[in-house]
C-alpha cells in the first residue's frame, strides 16, 4: 500500500455511513488500517453495518453510532459520544444529505430550507462540534460530499444543487479559518 | 483498478514531482519508465530508484521532440497511463510581463507543447482504459503577480483538459495543479536555493508549507487508478487556491 493511504491509528466518524458512497468509504477506510465511527438515523442498520465491517476485517474497527443528522441537538450530542468512543478523531466525513426533486419555480420554501438548512447548516454544526478533536489530532480532515449538481446547473434537483454548491463555499472558508 | 503489471511512462520523470510518481508507481507494481534530456540525472534517478529499493527504468528523451518522443513510447508500448511533468529550468521565466515580455510568455508555452506532443504521440499506443496527466500549477487558480508565464501555461492546459476529457473518451485525462513544491530528500541536497527560495511562498498559504514532490505523485497515482476521474483539475497546493 502507497504509505500516504495509511490510516493506520486514525478514527474517522462518517455520517449516512448505512449505505451508497458512505457505505463504501467506511469500508475503504477500514481496509487501509483506520477505525471508524457509523453513523445514520437508524441504530439497528448502523449496528449491522458495524458487525459486517468489523467480521469483514477481523478487528474491532467499527462502531455503531446513531444520530438523526436533520437535529441539531441529536448531531451535538452524536459528535460527542464518537469523539470519546475512541477518544479521538482525525477524519470527518460529511456524506449524509437530502434531497428534493423540482425545479425553482416549483420549490417549495418549506422543503428549500430543509434541504440547505441539513446539508450545508447541519454540516457546520457538526464540523464545529467536531473541531476541538480535529485540531488535536494534528492531522485532522473534513471531508463534504458535494455534487456535480453543484458545479453545474441542474434545474431538476434545484434546492439540493443550491445547497451542495453552497456546502463546497464552506469547505474553502474552513480551509482557509 | 490497478497499477500491477502496467506500463507508466512519465516525460520529465527523472526529477522532482515526475520521479516521484515514476517511483511511487514502480513500488505499487507498474513498468515505470522516466524520462528526460539529461542522461547526468537519468543516471542519478536510477541510482535513486535503486536505493529506494524498486526496479523503475530512465531512459533518455526529449519531449519536445516528437521523433525521440515517439522512439521512447513506441519502446514501452501498449502503455497504460502517460505523464507530462517536465519543467525546462532554463526556460521557465519568471518575473512579471514587463520583464518576461512576449518572448517570455511564448517561453513558458513549451510545456503545453510538450504535453500536446505526448498526447498525440501516445493516442494510438495508450490501452482503452489508459490515462493520461498532466501537469498546470497553482499560479493559474489564484493570481498573484510574478509569475504570469506559469499562469497562462497553468490555463492552456486546464482549458485543453476539459475539452479533451470529451474528445479523448474512452481514454481519460487530468491535470494536476500544484502549488509551490519541493523534492524535501533530493532537493535540500541538489539544489537547496530552491529550496530556500520557495519557502516564503508556502507561509502565505493555509498550511503554512510548500508541498513535497511525493504528495503531488500521490494525486498522480490516484488519477491513473480511479477509473472514473476524467476531465478534472485537481489541486494539490496547501490551500493556495483558495
Ligand atoms: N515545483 C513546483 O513548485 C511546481 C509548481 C507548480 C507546478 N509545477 C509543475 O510540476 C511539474 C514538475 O515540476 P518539478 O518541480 O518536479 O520539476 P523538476 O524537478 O525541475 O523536474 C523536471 C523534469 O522534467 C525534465 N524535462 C524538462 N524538459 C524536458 C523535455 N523537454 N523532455 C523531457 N524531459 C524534460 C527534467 O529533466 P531534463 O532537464 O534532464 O530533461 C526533469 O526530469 C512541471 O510541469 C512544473 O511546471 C511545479
Amino acid at each position: 500500500m502507497n504509505p500516504m493511504f495509511d490510516m493506520t491509528g486514525r478514527v474517522a466518524l462518517v455520517t449516512g455511513a448505512t449505505r451508497g458512497i458512505g457505505r463504501c468509504i467506511v469500508e475503504q477506510y477500514v481496509q487501509h488500517g483506520a477505525r471508524v465511527v457509523v453513523n445514520s438515523r437508524k441504530p439497528a442498520d448502523c449496528e449491522a453495518v458495524a458487525e459486517a465491517v468489523n467480521r469483514d476485517a477481523g478487528r474491532d474497527a467499527a462502531w455503531p453510532c446513531a444520530f438523526d443528522f436533520s437535529d441539531q441537538a441529536a448531531i451535538e450530542d452524536g459528535a460527542d459520544r464518537a469523539v470519546a468512543h475512541w477518544d479521538r478523531l482525525d477524519t470527518l466525513g460529511g456524506n449524509a444529505y437530502v434531497t428534493a426533486l423540482g425545479t425553482e419555480g416549483e420549490l417549495d420554501p418549506a422543503v428549500f430550507v430543509d434541504v440547505l438548512r441539513i446539508n450545508v447548516v447541519n454540516n457546520a454544526i457538526l464540523a464545529n462540534r467536531a473541531l476541538p478533536a480535529l485540531r488535536a489530532s494534528g492531522e485532522g480532515v473534513v471531508i463534504f460530499i458535494g455534487s456535480a449538481s453543484g458545479l453545474a446547473p441542474s434545474p431538476a434537483v434545484a434546492a439540493y444543487g443550491i445547497s451542495k454548491r453552497a456546502l463546497m463555499h464552506m469547505m474553502q472558508n474552513l480551509a482557509v479559518e | 483498478m490497478t497499477l500491477a503489471g502496467k506500463t507508466v511512462v512519465v516525460v520529465g520523470g527523472t526529477s522532482g514531482v515526475g520521479l516521484h510518481i515514476v517511483l511511487q508507481a514502480a513500488a505499487a507494481g507498474a513498468k515505470a519508465v522516466g524520462l528526460g534530456r539529461s542522461p547526468l540525472r537519468v543516471a542519478a534517478a536510477q541510482e535513486k530508484a535503486r536505493a529506494a529499493g524498486v526496479a523503475a527504468v530512465f531512459e533518455q528523451a526529449d519531449g519536445t521532440d516528437e521523433t525521440s518522443l515517439r522512439a521512447a513510447l513506441e519502446r514501452h508500448a501498449p502503455i497504460a497511463h502517460v505523464v507530462a511533468s517536465a519543467l525546462d529550468a532554463e526556460e521557465h521565466a519568471l518575473g512579471d510581463f514587463r520583464k518576461t515580455g512576449t518572448a517570455g510568455l511564448k517561453r513558458g508555452m513549451n510545456k503545453f507543447w510538450l504535453s500536446c506532443t505526448l498526447i498525440e504521440q501516445s493516442d494510438d499506443l495508450l490501452e482503452p482504459d489508459g490515462s493520461i496527466t498532466l501537469m498546470s500549477g497553482s499560479d493559474e487558480r489564484k493570481a498573484w503577480p510574478g509569475v504570469v508565464a506559469h499562469a497562462i501555461v497553468g490555463g492552456a492546459l486546464n482549458a485543453l483538459v476539459r475539452t479533451l476529457a470529451i474528445e479523448l473518451a474512452p481514454h481519460r485525462i487530468n491535470v494536476i495543479c500544484p502549488g509551490p513544491t519541493v523534492d524535501s530528500v533530493n532537493d535540500a541536497i541538489e539544489r537547496p536555493q530552491r529550496v530556500t527560495g520557495m519557502q516564503p511562498w508556502g507561509e502565505r498559504f493555509p498550511l503554512k508549507r510548500v508541498g513535497d514532490s511525493s504528495e503531488v505523485a500521490h494525486g498522480a497515482l490516484f488519477l491513473m487508478t480511479n477509473g472514473y476521474v476524467t476531465g478534472t483539475i485537481l489541486d494539490i497546493d496547501g490551500g493556495a487556491s483558495v
